[in-house]
């Protein structure tokens, strides 16, 4: 039976609807829309066929930007899963302080990214931070993280594992947490042990959770664009100019609209890929019943 | 294997605090290049010295827009949280996942169109138009959160309400808002979070009204580097996002992960 509340409540739909879709899904195509004509900011708008895309594929920055970009969704990823791993592995040994540690590692995820580029740019100043003055007393040589071009990835991928491996620890926690109370017992009275164990009980429970939170971890690096502005400003050079910091450069520097289109399709079709991937692999529509 | 794993906690536990200590550290210390570093006490001082200026212009600009992105956010979303969390059919399954979907939008994409546009209205700068652009933030956040939260409403309420004849505002004034209430307010707060944290937007979209994530990266740029300010104004700025971390663990891991409970699986 259809009752009024029913019926009515449909059109609450609409508002919000309408709205995002004005948002997001009228820009995606614009952007793609605008990736075919050469734009700049003077005015003159003309049909550029293709060439946007030839220059960008041409381009030795977009490529390099591409590099950049991926290299620090692959290792900040990675490096989240692993540490995240060990410390909600670690928590386990530790019922007791589970929540207490939760909280305290919740604090890198709140602060804004900006900041977060702000706490480790100063850190690693040369003159006041404190890095720096470690490393002077106990290391001979200059340390001048920021000034190198492997430095300054480095430094980018120091700041997204510190501000995000709680994150994956967390989920891989309560996953654990929950696993361990409904499965120890199945464990004991199959009597599996070791491999069969992972195989059949906890790779179940948390592979899923791993495969969620590497999602959310890579996409949000792929689009990478706080953090390296301030910390870096996509320097020194254009050693961690990533994707979202070349598109940034090319709109607001060189008003270059077609061609900042053009590397934003790029992007988008990048993120789109892993996120179609993402979600077969491991059904994202989790909460989709 | 349990002194180990306490040593690997402890790490972590310090490389997460350490850095936002010191920071704090700064804040209240004199530093700069003349001092060749930091150096002693300062009391508040860095604190006074930017009370008085832009500082408290920008704090306002945040709050400002926190607050009325949040407060768009959830009047539009709640509805279509309801919608989404109730019926349960193809077309709802399909609006909901491309809701879903939007959160892995990169914001530059969303930008370039939205920022050319803006800047033939001469929306760009306007307050307006920068709480448009911060809702494609704010509103998937919402409308995916409540649609979880609002699932784990006992349908038993619903029926209920039916048997009693109690629709539309009654039934959420007085049977709905008290069930979830808890939750409302986590993402309440987290929105609010969201666009108080936000930057690309900001940087983009909000003109002369600078919030403070423009105004604190800028200091940095323009003015040389005042490191004892900087830290002052990130310690005013992180103090809202302690406040939340208060709330409730279990509803604010839920929330910045975007709705993901491993409890349900």
């Amino acid at each position: 039976m259809v009752t009024g509340i029913r019926r009515k409540s449909l059109w609450a739909l609409v508002p919000a609807c309408a709205l995002l879709f004005m948002l997001t899904v009228i820009p995606a195509v614009g952007v793609v829309v605008a990736s075919f004509f050469n734009w700049r900011i003077t005015g003159d708008i003309t049909s550029a066929g293709l060439y946007n895309f030839y220059r960008l594929v041409q381009d030795p920055y977009f490529a390099n930007s591409a590099r950049v970009t991926l290299k620090i969704a692959l290792f900040a990823t990675a490096f989240e899963v692993v540490l995240g791993l060990a410390v909600a592995g670690s928590l386990e040994y530790w019922p007791k302080v589970r929540n207490s540690f939760r909280l305290i590692l919740m604090l890198p995820m709140v602060i804004s990214p900006m900041l977060a580029g702000l706490i480790w740019r100063l850190a690693l100043d040369e003159q006041v931070g404190m890095l720096s003055r470690l490393w002077g007393s106990l290391l001979p040589g200059e340390f001048y993280p920021l000034s190198s071009a492997n430095g300054a990835v480095t430094a980018v991928i120091l700041v997204d594992v510190w501000q995000w491996t709680p994150f994956i620890a967390i989920l891989i926690s309560v996953a654990w947490e929950q696993a361990s109370v409904r499965l120890l017992d199945q464990v004991e009275v199959d009597g599996l042990s070791g491999l069969a164990a992972f195989r059949f009980i906890w790779g179940p429970v948390l592979l899923p959770v791993i495969g969620v939170a590497m999602l959310f971890r890579l996409i949000d690096c792929l689009r990478i664009f706080d953090v390296v502005q301030v910390l870096t400003a996509g320097g020194p050079g254009n050693a961690t100019e990533t994707l979202s910091v070349f598109i940034y450069k090319r709109v607001i520097k060189f008003g270059d609209f077609g061609y900042a289109a053009s590397a934003a399709v790029a992007l988008l079709v990048l993120a789109s890929i892993v996120w179609v991937v993402g979600e077969r692999m491991f059904s994202l529509n989790y909460r989709g019943r | 294997m349990r002194l180990i794993s306490g040593l690997v906690l402890l790490a972590f536990c310090i490389w997460v605090i350490v850095p936002v200590a010191f920071m704090v550290y700064v804040s209240f210390s004199h530093s700069g290049i003349s001092t060749g570093g930091v150096s002693e006490w300062s009391g508040l001082q860095n604190y006074r010295s930017i009370a008085g200026g832009q500082f408290f212009h920008s704090f306002l600009a945040s709050f400002k827009i926190s607050s009325v992105v949040c407060g768009v956010s959830i009047l539009l979303g709640l509805p279509a949280a309801h919608v989404l969390a109730t019926q349960k059919n193809k077309s709802s399954r399909l609006v909901g996942g491309w809701v879903f979907s939007t959160r892995f939008l990169p914001p530059v994409v969303a930008a370039i169109p939205l920022f050319i546009i803006f800047r033939q209205q001469a929306l760009l700068g306007s307050f307006a138009g920068w709480v448009l652009v911060d809702l494609t933030i704010g509103l998937p956040f919402v409308i995916w959160l409540l649609k979880g939260f609002l699932e784990e409403v006992p349908p038993s309420l619903d029926h209920m309400a039916r048997i009693d004849g109690i629709e539309g505002l009654i039934f959420f004034r007085h049977l709905l808002l008290p069930a979830i209430a808890a939750s409302l307010v986590c993402v309440a707060a987290l929105t609010w979070l969201l666009i108080w944290n936000e930057y690309l937007f900001a940087l983009l979209f909000a003109g002369e009204e600078e919030p403070l994530t423009v105004l604190i990266s800028s200091w940095r740029t323009y003015r040389g580097v005042q490191w004892g300010e900087i830290c002052a104004a990130g310690v005013l700025a992180l103090l809202p996002a302690i406040i939340i971390l208060f709330l409730s663990t279990r509803l604010l891991m839920r929330g910045l992960s975007f709705g993901w409970d491993p409890n349900r699986g």
